[in-house]
């Protein structure tokens, strides 16, 4: 117990650990403020998109109209005008709707009654400037968002509570969280090498293993106290100055090429529980690399590199029972729960878990072999 | 100012961390190497390839005329079956005799039918008419230059900047296997090279490289810097014979890297065109060719300057935080920050953007000016870049030796 | 003039380090600077080379302006082995401090054999032991002939027979004219080295020197202890007598001389005298006689 607080006063008690947590809490402020100014910026967008909506649909027809002049009577570009046509009239009612501040229910059925006949345009062999994907995407979305009754928010510029709850996991934890991680915890290991004070803590009645699980847990706390920090600072700021939202709001993820939908809550559950076991599993390895390098950048370098490489390998190999054996898929673990196409996200669980005990006795073993 | 160099450099290369980073570069170019022979696409391949779509179209031809009921019917289908296979066994002859000249015409021809009923076309799916007509442009440059071409060629063998829409993942996926081209010829190969290395993850890995020229020396610690501060020698003259020693080796690898590859071309394949076509956006959905050869010195030029700016950066952080681990973070924090602030469509947007030195990094759409086209801004040229990472280095590092030589104290 | 330090002050994170420092070094000699921990004798030596920016106070060396670095090819500055690059060998260190200081490559290999180090010259640094990267130390800082030899606890972790080679290398570099000033724990060795010693205490210089102040003291094995007891009292000699049954007395009350002959005179047979010079030792133990005890 003495070992692991001295163990956490090393570096949780320092000036850099400070300097982290005010950037980290700089950055969800920030974030806010930037969701807040920048919702005109995405009503401008749908309604750009809109606009290049009706300008392609519109000279789509005058195309057809010179296309039948000089053709006479043509049943193929007949049929393909009036779908355009459809498309061009559902356009210009759709940018109506935005326009006087309709109620969103209305917003989101004559949107959807676009995409729909978008997609039949398409299916004639037409170009349109939105893919097929995209429509599918975007009217399941739309459903769920009528059956659920929960008015859309714009996707990356929302202040609503949960879904800025949820950008500021996906931001800090998924894409950034392991960044963060060897940000709190690099020197971990190797400052002790690298100033010999290594020496210090071997020269002292100490049990080995006791000094690898010292570190690690230690390192473990320091970690995951900062994440909660994130998440309840990201939750104060949404709950103070963003509005009400609904924590039911639907996350679209993809299962076998189906879509499906699960709450913002169940997602934000499922990202911290995945990230949880992904932060066990990296500090070990991190510690392990720390042991076998005693050297500040090359056990950082090998860190990124493995888990770039291994959450590469994880995208290349197709071989649908890979996903049993890989302790490299939570990476990013928000795509993991997105796109669960040949394996599911709970599949990697046991599989890091293992390889993270198996770490942590690794390295002890390491520690005692090498300087008993 | 020479010993310096030496004794910096020395500094640097002995140690067992720069020669394993160096062997991991080379491998890196080495397994890729053999990863882009394996790819090629050779005449033997393309001939395998002809076979198995004739295969397909003889099964057609079965079918369609199981019956001489259903032959009659389905005359004109046979026939063009027929034709179809007589081309593509006139292509795998050509290509058994190395004849890129007959399978290039036969490409012309069918693009020029695809370009002529442009207006019609595509403007936003993949194929687009833009799309058709670069790959008919560069299929007539081979032609006119006497190339060999890299496989595949024909007319839905390109991706383009204006392919803003793949309708379904399966097309997309389809398409990418028709655009990603590989080629184990030396000139070819240092493209494909160039497209992988040199970005910011090639940036990250040099400032590793590099990243504790300065923080070794321990300033403000009573480390080496001490040593070096109680010589005979100019404080501007130590930081300088580091950055000089630094912008030196990273030359060499460069040079290294790129004659490693060039070398590695010429033994196992042949040293391929330097006149090979490579695409650059112009305004108004125009376009133009530049040779591969200046194409891939362009890129290095832009690479190095881009690192100079990453350097500049680096002692920034060195002489501010005097510790190596938090210098590398910071500055790779700062260039990645910088790159999505700049990179994102406001920041593109600014009337500044392209004076700003972030935007500049992602080497090959500069110099293609992709980057250019979706920003909507002709002004993001290699040219303006170089001008303005070179102008903010020299800020960055006028201002890490003003706080140098207060902190050295 | 070699070195003159007027009223000099450094201040550390709001504590003064340096209080008013002043002394004057004209002709080449050997000066000790001597003082518990913290004294400030590193930081002296830092604010001399410059590697410290100072407070107050003026510091002229050679008669140059302290801030010219040009000033290093005349003075060298052994200090602590945390300046050595671990990955690189002894003789990339001696290569480079040569060449910067305009000296023959020849030189190399002569500095390290006059300081006993040929055999890992071409070892790198990190393979060093204490004493090893010590000697590397000194030949880089008398390569280039010094006149002003600075030296921060050069005796650190020396086995005695280098330890013996170093002040027959630091007397050699007297003779030839440098002047060294050395900063140690050491007493007995600087007793040996010079007699010429700053005493410093919280930031300040005490005394400057021991001349007036050298003293021996002798311990004599007598034949008759009684007797010779009685003649010294006579002389009114205050003396003692240690365990191992020796006479034991300083020499700046009564001449040695003076105490022999009586002796001689009065059938007291001395057998074997020993000489210690203790003016260090003893002088430092009444300045910081309180501190130690504190």
């Amino acid at each position: 117990m003495k070992l692991f607080l001295f163990e956490l006063k090393k570096f949780a008690w320092t000036k850099k650990f400070l300097i982290i947590l005010i950037a980290l809490v700089c950055s969800v402020v920030f974030l806010f403020i930037r969701n807040v100014l920048f919702q005109d910026y995405a009503q401008e967008q749908k309604n750009e998109e809109i606009a290049l909506f009706i300008e392609t649909s519109s000279s789509k027809d005058s195309g057809y109209t010179s296309q039948l002049e000089r053709l006479g009577n043509n049943e193929e570009v007949e049929m393909k005008q009036e779908l355009n046509l459809t498309v061009l009239n559902l356009a210009r009612e759709l940018r109506n709707v935005m326009a006087t501040e309709d109620d969103w229910k209305t917003e989101l059925t004559v949107e959807n009654r676009l995409l729909v006949a978008i997609s039949e345009y398409k299916a004639t062999g037409e170009d349109y400037p939105i893919s097929d994907e995209d429509i599918s995407h975007r009217i399941a979305m739309n459903h769920t968002l009528l059956d659920l009754e929960i008015p859309p928010e714009f996707e990356h510029y929302s202040t609503a509570f949960p879904n800025f709850l949820k950008q500021v996991v996906d931001l800090f934890i998924s894409y950034s969280g392991l960044i963060i991680v060897l940000l709190l915890i690099g020197e971990i290991m190797t400052r002790e090498f690298e100033n010999r004070s290594i020496n210090l803590l071997f020269t002292l009645p100490l049990n080995r293993t006791k000094l690898i699980l010292g570190k690690y847990f230690s390192a473990l706390l320091t970690s995951v106290f900062t994440f909660f920090f994130i998440i309840a600072v990201g939750a104060l700021i949404g709950k103070l100055f963003g509005a009400e939202g609904s924590f039911a709001y639907p996350v679209l993820i993809e299962k076998e090429g189906h879509l499906y939908y699960m709450s913002t809550m169940d997602y934000l559950q499922f990202v911290v529980l995945l990230f949880a076991i992904m932060l066990l599993f990296v500090i070990a390895l991190y510690i392990y690399y720390s042991l076998v390098f005693k050297h500040l950048l090359a056990s950082l370098l090998a860190i990124i590199a493995t888990l770039i490489g291994g959450y590469q390998l994880g995208n290349f190999i197709n071989w649908t029972p890979f996903a049993w054996v890989n302790p490299f898929q939570y990476t990013i673990p928000k795509e993991a729960i997105l796109y669960q196409n040949e394996h599911l996200f709970y599949q990697g669980i046991s599989v890091t878990l293992l390889a993270t005990l198996l770490l942590v006795v690794i390295s002890i073993l390491r520690i005692k072999r090498n300087f008993n | 100012m020479n010993n310096l160099l030496l004794f910096e450099s020395k500094k640097i290369m002995k140690t067992l961390y720069f020669i394993i980073l160096i062997i991991a570069l080379f491998s890196f170019v080495s397994f890729y190497f053999v990863y882009n022979f394996v790819h090629t696409e050779r005449a033997d391949d393309y001939i395998y390839k002809n076979e198995t779509v004739k295969s397909n179209f003889q099964s057609t031809i079965e079918e369609l005329s199981i019956t001489e009921e259903s032959n009659a019917a389905n005359k004109e289908e046979i026939e063009f079956f027929v034709n179809e296979i007589e081309e593509l066994d006139m292509l795998s002859e050509a290509a058994k005799n190395y004849d890129w000249n007959t399978i290039l015409n036969y490409e012309i021809a069918n693009g020029e039918e695809l370009v002529k009923m442009s207006p019609s076309q595509n403007v936003y799916t993949w194929p687009t008419g833009f799309t058709y007509e670069v790959v008919y442009e560069k299929n007539k440059w081979l032609l006119e230059h006497n190339i060999q071409p890299v496989f595949p060629i024909h007319s839905n063998s390109e991706i383009t900047a204006y392919d803003r829409v793949f309708d379904t993942a399966i097309i997309e996926e389809i398409a990418y296997d028709f655009y990603n081209k590989y080629d184990s010829s030396s000139v070819y190969f240092l493209y494909l090279l160039i497209g992988v290395g040199l970005n910011i993850g090639g940036a990250i890995f040099f400032l590793f490289l590099f990243g504790n020229v300065v923080t070794r020396e321990d300033i403000g610690r009573n480390g080496p810097i001490n040593f070096l501060a109680t010589m005979p020698l100019k404080s501007w003259k130590v930081i300088w014979s580091k950055l000089i020693t630094t912008v030196l080796l990273t030359f060499l690898i460069l040079l290294a890297t790129a004659l490693w590859g060039l070398l590695l071309g010429i033994i196992f394949d042949r040293f391929g065109d330097w006149n090979y076509p490579v695409l650059i956006y112009k305004p108004d959905s125009s376009f133009r060719f530049m040779e591969m050869g200046n194409f891939i010195l362009l890129s290095m030029l832009l690479f190095f300057i881009v690192l100079i700016f990453c350097y500049s950066w680096l002692f920034l952080y060195s002489v501010l935080v005097k510790q190596t681990f938090m210098t590398i973070v910071l500055t790779i924090v700062t260039l990645v920050l910088g790159n999505l602030l700049s990179g994102s469509d406001i920041g593109r947007g600014l009337s500044f953007a392209p004076y700003n030195p972030f935007n500049y990094f992602q080497i090959n759409d500069i110099i293609t000016m992709e980057y250019a086209l979706t920003a909507e801004n002709f002004s993001f040229t290699i040219w303006n870049g170089i001008f303005s990472l070179l102008i903010s280095s020299f800020i960055i590092l006028f201002a890490s030796y003003l706080i140098f030589k207060r902190k050295a104290k | 003039m070699i070195v003159q330090v007027d009223n000099l002050t450094k201040k550390y994170k709001k504590e003064w380090v340096l209080q008013g420092v002043q002394f004057e070094i004209n002709h080449p000699q050997i000066v000790a600077i001597v003082g518990p921990n913290g004294s400030g004798k590193t930081t002296l030596f830092n604010c001399m080379t410059n590697l410290l920016s100072i407070n107050s106070g003026t510091i002229k060396v050679l008669e140059k302006d302290y801030k010219d670095t040009s000033l290093f090819y005349d003075v060298s500055y052994l200090q602590d082995n945390r300046i050595l690059y671990e990955n690189l060998t002894a003789y990339d260190h001696l290569q480079f401090v040569c060449s910067v200081m305009k000296q023959p490559s020849t030189k190399i290999v002569e500095v390290a054999k006059r300081v006993g180090m040929e055999s890992y010259l071409k070892k790198p640094v990190q393979k060093f032991s204490l004493g090893m990267k010590q000697h590397l130390l000194l030949a880089m800082a008398i390569i280039n002939n010094p006149k002003l030899l600075l030296m921060d606890e050069p005796l650190n972790g020396l086995d005695p027979s280098s330890a013996i080679n170093m002040r027959k290398i630091l007397l050699e570099l007297y003779e030839e004219g440098t002047t060294i000033m050395i900063s140690s724990h050491n007493l007995d060795e600087i007793d040996r080295l010079t007699n010429t010693i700053f005493f410093m205490k919280d930031g300040q210089i005490l005394e400057e020197s021991l001349k007036n102040y050298n003293m021996k003291q002798y311990f004599l094995n007598v034949n008759n202890l009684a007797q010779a007891k009685d003649k010294l009292n006579e002389l009114s000699v205050s003396y003692t007598v240690n365990k191992d049954d020796q006479v034991v007395f300083y020499d700046n009350e009564t001449s040695f001389q003076d105490v022999l002959i009586h002796l001689n005179q009065n059938d007291v047979l001395v057998e074997d005298i020993d000489i210690k010079r203790i003016g260090a030792e003893k002088r430092y133990l009444e300045l910081f006689e309180r501190t130690v005890s504190e």
